[in-house]
């Protein structure tokens, strides 16, 4: 719910939001309107994890298909782990969003703590295969589920452009 | 002896030959980005980038892949990594 009523419109994405550097960093060009939306995801994607909510039902899928005994061994021994690690990696997203530029081992960090909340966005908005995005300009205020799928649009633009910064 | 036999293969049967090896499956879906999976295969696996992309094409295009396998242990704990990383991996007796 906080998701996608917190939503604003975004500015129209442009063309490079993530550089490499020479020594290997990444510098960061977001705007201050960007940092603020982004900033607000981690606390809500960890409190929605750590809930055990079924929005995060992607984030933590299960090892075993036809195998329940299994499946309660694996749950029983790693959701808590994969819960915490999570929960890590959204925390220094957050702490880190405001930094002129990051490192490339906090680069791969960004990149699990983006994609956790993409999961937990997709999930609620029910994403399908090659879902487009709307037009901002024709969003009205009401129209929750579309500004979820902005976001998500806009979430999804940030992620590919880190992965083809850290592939340049 | 038919017995002793008997009871063999009920032994055997719910312990399904321990040496066969444990795959470890990617399914495909909505929200991962192709790049992305691509990447995780990479970091993950240690594979080269024709060999990860040409599994992540199989995960795209066939729905399901298997990018590793070995004992049940360490298939586990390679779907404990995949799923760390946000993929949708399973294990599986092959």
């Amino acid at each position: 719910m906080g998701y996608l009523g917190a939503i604003v419109t975004l500015p129209t994405i442009r063309s490079r939001g993530i550089v490499r550097n020479k020594d290997g960093s990444l510098s960061i060009y977001l705007s201050p309107h960007e940092k603020s939306v982004l900033g607000s995801l981690p606390d809500q994607t960890v409190a929605l994890a750590r809930a055990g909510d079924a929005s995060t039902a992607r984030l933590f899928p299960p090892a075993y298909i036809d195998d329940p005994y299994s499946e309660a061994d694996y749950i029983t021994f790693t959701r808590t782990d994969l819960v915490d690690s999570c929960a890590q990696a959204l925390e220094l997203f957050k702490t880190t969003l405001n930094s002129p530029s990051i490192s490339e081992a906090d680069a791969y960090i960004w990149l699990k703590a983006l994609n956790s909340i993409r999961l937990v966005i997709g999930t609620k908005l029910n994403i399908q295969q090659d879902e487009i995005a709307p037009d901002p300009e024709t969003i009205s205020e009401d129209d929750i589920r579309s500004q979820g799928l902005l976001l998500y649009g806009y979430l999804t633009w940030l992620q590919s452009e880190l992965i083809e910064a850290l592939n340049s | 002896m038919v017995q002793v036999e008997s009871d063999f293969d009920i032994i055997s049967g719910e312990d399904a030959s321990p040496d066969k090896p444990w795959s470890v499956i990617v399914w495909n879906d909505p929200i991962n980005l192709m790049t992305y999976v691509t990447w995780v295969f990479q970091k993950l696996f240690g594979y080269s980038l024709a060999r990860a992309e040409k599994l992540m094409l199989d995960v795209h295009n066939k729905g399901r892949a298997i990018v590793s396998s070995g004992t049940k242990e360490r298939a586990e704990f390679d779907v404990y990594r995949l799923h760390e990383y946000g993929l949708w991996a399973t294990l599986e007796q092959s």
